[in-house]
C-alpha cells in the first residue's frame, strides 16, 4: 500500500515507545500473530464451555456408567458400590471439578468402562481422524474449486448441471454412499478394502487405499458445496466492473480468470472450505462406524452411548482443539490472501 | 471513467501458477492412486486369502470386549470370544449342559448341603508370564474378582471363605448352595477366567494386557477396534494352537461386516439374520444356534403399579394374544423360533415352547373373566430400533402391541434412549413391565434374576412358594434337571414372563475354516456361549 511522504516523516518523528511496549505493538500489528493471539485468547473459555456442556449433557441423559456396566445384573447395593468406586456418587459440580483439576495436569483419566487411559485412546485414534478429515478437505477443496471454475466459465448448461449435482451431493447421505462404495469397490471389484485403517508409517500405499472410500463418502457433499460456492464467487467477480475493465485493457483471459477472478474469490472459498472441514469433523462419527475405522468419531459414539464421561470429556476437548486449529488456519490463509484488508 | 486497478507493489504472486500446479499435482496423484489401487487389487485378486496352519485368522466381532480385564466385564458371554483366547477357564462349557476340565481336572461338592465346592487343578499349567497356576493363584483371583464391583461380581453368592490344600486343591465355602456354580466357574461370565498373581497384584495392567493361561496372549490392540493375539508359548497343549496370529476386528454395522467377509478381509464373522441370505448366497458356511430369548418381563408381579399384571388370568391372556409364529417369521425369517417359555440350558421343556398357542378368543375370555372385558391400558418400557443382540427389538414391541390391541389391550410404548435407560425405568418401578432380551443361561440364573424374592426384577418381592421350593430342591440335588424343568413349567403356567421368540446367533464362516460350532444343549438350542475361537482350525480351501 502506498504511503505519502508526510506519513513517513510523521512516523520517523513520532516518540519511540518503551521496548516492551514497542515489541507488543509490533507483534499485534503483525496480522498473522494477531490472528493466533486472538484464537488463543478465545480458546480457553471455549474449551471450558465445551467441556462443561458435554459433561452436563451426558450427565443429564438417563442412566450412567455404573448402570451401563451392571446392566441386568443391577442391584441397588452393587450399583451404590460401583458408583462410589467410579466417583459417580459425587455431586455433578464436584465430578466436573475433579476432571478439570486432573486435566490441567494433563491427566484425562481412564475409561469408566474399559479402564484404559483416555489420553492413550485419543493419541491412538487421532491420526485416523486427522487423516480422514485432512484428505477429505483437500479433495473437496481441489475438486470443488475445479468444478466451480469450470462451471463459472461455461455458464448456462454447465452451470445448471453443477447446481443440480450440488443438490444431489447435498442430498445423498454419506452413510448410504459409503455402503454403496464398499459394495462396488471392495466386494465386487476387490480394488479397495471394505474396512479398517493402515497407518501411513506402516505403508503409505495401504494407508491411501484404506482412506479412499471413507474420504469419498465424507467429501462428496462438501465437493458439491465448494463447487457451488466457488462458482457463485467466481461469477460475482468475473461480472464485476474491474474485470470488465481488465478485459477492455487487453489482459489475457487466463490472467483474468486466475489472477483476478480466483484471487478475489479465494477468501470466500477458503472460509467455506474451513466450515466444511468443521462439518466433516462431525461427519467422522458416521463414516468411522461404517468403515470400522478406529478414529475419534467412533470413540465418541461408543463413549456417549456408554456414559463414559472421562472419554466423552477427552474427545470433546480434542474436537474443540481441532476446530480451533481449523479456524486459525482459515484465518491465517485469509490474512495471506487479503493483506491489504488485514493490515 | 474506469480506472485501471493500481499495480501492487512488491513481488507478484503467480496465483494461476500455484493453483494450476496444485491442480496438476492433484490430478497426477489421483491417477496414481487409481493405478495403485487397481494394481494392488489385481495382485490381491490373484491371491485368495487361505487360512492354513500357522497363518492368520481374522474374526469380525460386532462389539468390542467391554474390558480386557475379565473382572470388569459388563458384557458377559459377549466378551467370551476375546477372553477365551487368553484365559483358560477353570471349567470348560461343553454341549448338553456338561462341563469339562479346564484349569481344574476334577471338581465336586464335598458336603450334602452343596456349600463346599472343591476343585483339583491340572498340574504343570502356566500363565503367559511363565508363573505356575496354583491353588493360591486361583484363590487370589477368585478373591480379587469381586473387588472392582463389575457386573458379574458376587455371582457365586455369599462366599464364607476360599481355602487351599497343597499346591493344587482349592475349596470354595459358600454361605448357601449355588446350583449354578459350575456355570459361574466355566468363565461364561468371566469368573473362571483366572489371571496370574502378578496381574492381580497390579490390576490396572489387566485393562491393557492379558495374563491368563489360555492358548494365546494379546500382542497389541487398538481398544474398541482391533485386537491381535499370538500363541502363548507357555500353553499346556501346544497342539491345540492352530494359528500363528488371531486378529479380532470390531465392525458394528452388519452390512459392513458381511461386505468385509465377502471382500476377503475377514475369515469368520459374527453375523445377523438380516445379512444371512447374502452370506449364504456368497457361499459362506453358517454356524447357528438359539442363544437368546426376547419378550416381556414383568417386574410388578403383585400388581402394585399395574393391578392387572398381578392377575394370572390377565398374564395368560397376554400370552394367548400374541401371534408368535407370525412375528418370528416376519422379523427373524428362518433364524429364530417362537417360544412361550424362557429358554435355559438345563430346564428347557420341549412341549412348552408352544404352550400358549395364538388364540385371541381365549385371550378375550380370560380378560373378561378377570374383569377387563372392556379393555385394559398400561405402559411398557422398551428400546426402539435394533437391540444390542442384533434383533429388531423395537419392531417386536410394536408387533406385540398390535396383537394386544386386537383383544382390547392398549400398550403405551415408552421408548427409552438406550437399553440401560430402559433397565433403569423397569428397575426403578416406574413401569411394571418392559421388553428385554436375555442370553440363554441356567435356570438358576433366571430364577435369581426374575423370580427369587431378592431378584432385581422382582420389585414387589413377590413370593411363589412352589417355585421357591423347586429351586431349593434343585439347589441340593445331584440330578436337578427334572426340578429345573418343573420350575420352567411353573413359571410358564403362571405366565410370570411373556417370551415371544428365541433368536439365533449366527456366525458366517469361510469355507477354509473349520471348528466353528456353538456348544449345544438341546436340538438347536445353544448354551448361551459363542463358539470358542481357539478351537477354530484351518480346513480344506
Amino acid at each position: 500500500m502506498a504511503v505519502s511522504a508526510h506519513e513517513v516523516e510523521a512516523s520517523q518523528n513520532a516518540p519511540r515507545p518503551s521496548s516492551l511496549y514497542g515489541l507488543g505493538l509490533r507483534i499485534t500489528r503483525n496480522p498473522f500473530v494477531a490472528v493466533i493471539v486472538r484464537r488463543l485468547v478465545v480458546a480457553i473459555p471455549l474449551l471450558i464451555a465445551v467441556s462443561f456442556l458435554s459433561f452436563l449433557l451426558v450427565s443429564l441423559t438417563p442412566g450412567n456408567a455404573a448402570r451401563q456396566i451392571l446392566g441386568l445384573q443391577f442391584t441397588q447395593t452393587s450399583y451404590e458400590q460401583l458408583s462410589k468406586s467410579l466417583g459417580l456418587n459425587l455431586p455433578l459440580y464436584q465430578q466436573y471439578w475433579e476432571w478439570v483439576r486432573h486435566a490441567l495436569n494433563g491427566n484425562f483419566g481412564t475409561s469408566l468402562i474399559s479402564g484404559q487411559g483416555v489420553g492413550q485412546s485419543i493419541s491412538q485414534r487421532l491420526p485416523v481422524t486427522l487423516s480422514l478429515v485432512i484428505l477429505a478437505t483437500f479433495v473437496s477443496a481441489v475438486a470443488g474449486v475445479a468444478i466451480g471454475i469450470f462451471s463459472s466459465l461455461r455458464d448456462g448448461v454447465a452451470g445448471r448441471v453443477v447446481d443440480a449435482l450440488a443438490m444431489v451431493g447435498f442430498a445423498i447421505p454419506a452413510f448410504w454412499l459409503g455402503a454403496e462404495l464398499i459394495v462396488l469397490f471392495a466386494v465386487k471389484l476387490h480394488w479397495l478394502p471394505a474396512t479398517g485403517y493402515v497407518s501411513i508409517g506402516q505403508s503409505p500405499l495401504q494407508w491411501l487405499k484404506s482412506m479412499a472410500l471413507p474420504v469419498t463418502a465424507l467429501s462428496l457433499a462438501s465437493i458439491a458445496g465448494v463447487g457451488k460456492m466457488a462458482r457463485d464467487a467466481m461469477l460475482d467477480v468475473l461480472h464485476s466492473e474491474h474485470v470488465r475493465a481488465s478485459r477492455a485493457a487487453g489482459l489475457s483471459e487466463r490472467s483474468i480468470i486466475f489472477r483476478h477472478g480466483l484471487k478475489n474469490a479465494s477468501p470466500s472459498i477458503v472460509t467455506f472450505v474451513g466450515l466444511q472441514a468443521v462439518l466433516m469433523l462431525g461427519g467422522t462419527v458416521f463414516v468411522e462406524n461404517l468403515f470400522a475405522l478406529p478414529g475419534l468419531g467412533s470413540l465418541a459414539d461408543t463413549a456417549v452411548t456408554g456414559h463414559d464421561l472421562p472419554v466423552v470429556q477427552g474427545v470433546a476437548v480434542c474436537f474443540t482443539l481441532l476446530v480451533i486449529v481449523i479456524n486459525t488456519i482459515v484465518d491465517l490463509v485469509y490474512v495471506w490472501l487479503t493483506p491489504r484488508v488485514s493490515s | 471513467m474506469l480506472k485501471a486497478r493500481p499495480v501492487r507493489q512488491g513481488p507478484v504472486r503467480r496465483w494461476w501458477t500455484s493453483l494450476a500446479g496444485v491442480a496438476v499435482v492433484s490430478s497426477v496423484c489421483a491417477v496414481a492412486v487409481l493405478i495403485a489401487a487397481y494394481g494392488g487389487a489385481a495382485a490381491s485378486a490373484k491371491t485368495k486369502t487361505t487360512a492354513k496352519s500357522g497363518g492368520t485368522l481374522t474374526v469380525g466381532l460386532t462389539t468390542a470386549p467391554s474390558s480386557l480385564n475379565p473382572a470388569k466385564s459388563s458384557a458377559g458371554s459377549a466378551d467370551d470370544p476375546a477372553d477365551y483366547l487368553a484365559y483358560e477357564p477353570l471349567l470348560v462349557l461343553e454341549s448338553k449342559g456338561k462341563f469339562g476340565p479346564g484349569l481344574a481336572s476334577s471338581w465336586g461338592y464335598t458336603n450334602a448341603a452343596h456349600t463346599n465346592f472343591k476343585m483339583v487343578l491340572q498340574k504343570g499349567v502356566k500363565f503367559s508370564d511363565g508363573t505356575p497356576v496354583t491353588a493360591d493363584a486361583v484363590k487370589e483371583w477368585l478373591t480379587y474378582f469381586n473387588s472392582p464391583g463389575g457386573a458379574f461380581a458376587n455371582q457365586l453368592g455369599k462366599v464364607d471363605s476360599i481355602t487351599t490344600e497343597g499346591r493344587y486343591n482349592v475349596t470354595i465355602h459358600l454361605a448357601a448352595a449355588n446350583p449354578g456354580i459350575e456355570w459361574d466357574l466355566s468363565g461364561v461370565n468371566e469368573l473362571g477366567d483366572v489371571a496370574s498373581t502378578k496381574a492381580v497384584a497390579d490390576p490396572s495392567s489387566l485393562s491393557t494386557r492379558t495374563d491368563g493361561a489360555g492358548p494365546y496372549v494379546l500382542k497389541s490392540a487398538v481398544p474398541g477396534s482391533s485386537y491381535t493375539y499370538v500363541p502363548n508359548k507357555h500353553y499346556f497343549d501346544p497342539s491345540a494352537i492352530h494359528y500363528s496370529k488371531i486378529v479380532l476386528k470390531v465392525i458394528s454395522s452388519p452390512t459392513t461386516m458381511e461386505e468385509a467377509l465377502a471382500s476377503g478381509q475377514i475369515d469368520v464373522a459374527e453375523g445377523s439374520a438380516s445379512t444371512a441370505s447374502a452370506a449364504k448366497a456368497a457361499g459362506f458356511k453358517i454356524a447357528d444356534a438359539v442363544e437368546d430369548w426376547d419378550g416381556l418381563v414383568i417386574s410388578d408381579l403383585s400388581g402394585k403399579v399395574v393391578p392387572a399384571l398381578g392377575n394370572e388370568d390377565v398374564r395368560q391372556a397376554l400370552n394367548y394374544a400374541i401371534d408368535r409364529p407370525a412375528i418370528t417369521k416376519a422379523l427373524l425369517g428362518s433364524y429364530g423360533d417362537p417360544t412361550s417359555e424362557w429358554i435355559t440350558t438345563d430346564g428347557y421343556v420341549p412341549g412348552y415352547q408352544n404352550h400358549y398357542s395364538y388364540d385371541p378368543a381365549k385371550a378375550k375370555q380370560l380378560l373378561a373373566a378377570a374383569g377387563y372385558g372392556s379393555g385394559l391400558t398400561f405402559t411398557v418400557a422398551s428400546t426402539a430400533g435394533t437391540w444390542a443382540d442384533g434383533t429388531p427389538g423395537g419392531d417386536m414391541t410394536e408387533a406385540v402391541a398390535q396383537n394386544l390391541s386386537a383383544v382390547g389391550v392398549t400398550l403405551n410404548i415408552e421408548n427409552e434412549p438406550s437399553a440401560t435407560a430402559e433397565d433403569g425405568a423397569i428397575l426403578s418401578g416406574q413401569v411394571g413391565i418392559g421388553t428385554s432380551g436375555f442370553g440363554i443361561d441356567p435356570t438358576a440364573i433366571y430364577y435369581g434374576l426374575l423370580l427369587a424374592p431378592t431378584a432385581a426384577f422382582n420389585l414387589d418381592k413377590y413370593v411363589d412358594a412352589s417355585a421357591n421350593a423347586l429351586y431349593a430342591k434343585a439347589a441340593t440335588s445331584a440330578h436337578p434337571d427334572a426340578d429345573w424343568e418343573g420350575l420352567t413349567r411353573q413359571v410358564t403356567n403362571a405366565a410370570y414372563v411373556i417370551p415371544v421368540y428365541a433368536p439365533e446367533s449366527l456366525w458366517f464362516v469361510k469355507k477354509d475354516v473349520d471348528g466353528v460350532a456353538f456348544p449345544i444343549s438341546n436340538g438347536n438350542i445353544g448354551e448361551g456361549a459363542p463358539p470358542v475361537i481357539a478351537n477354530f482350525y484351518p480346513g480344506k480351501s
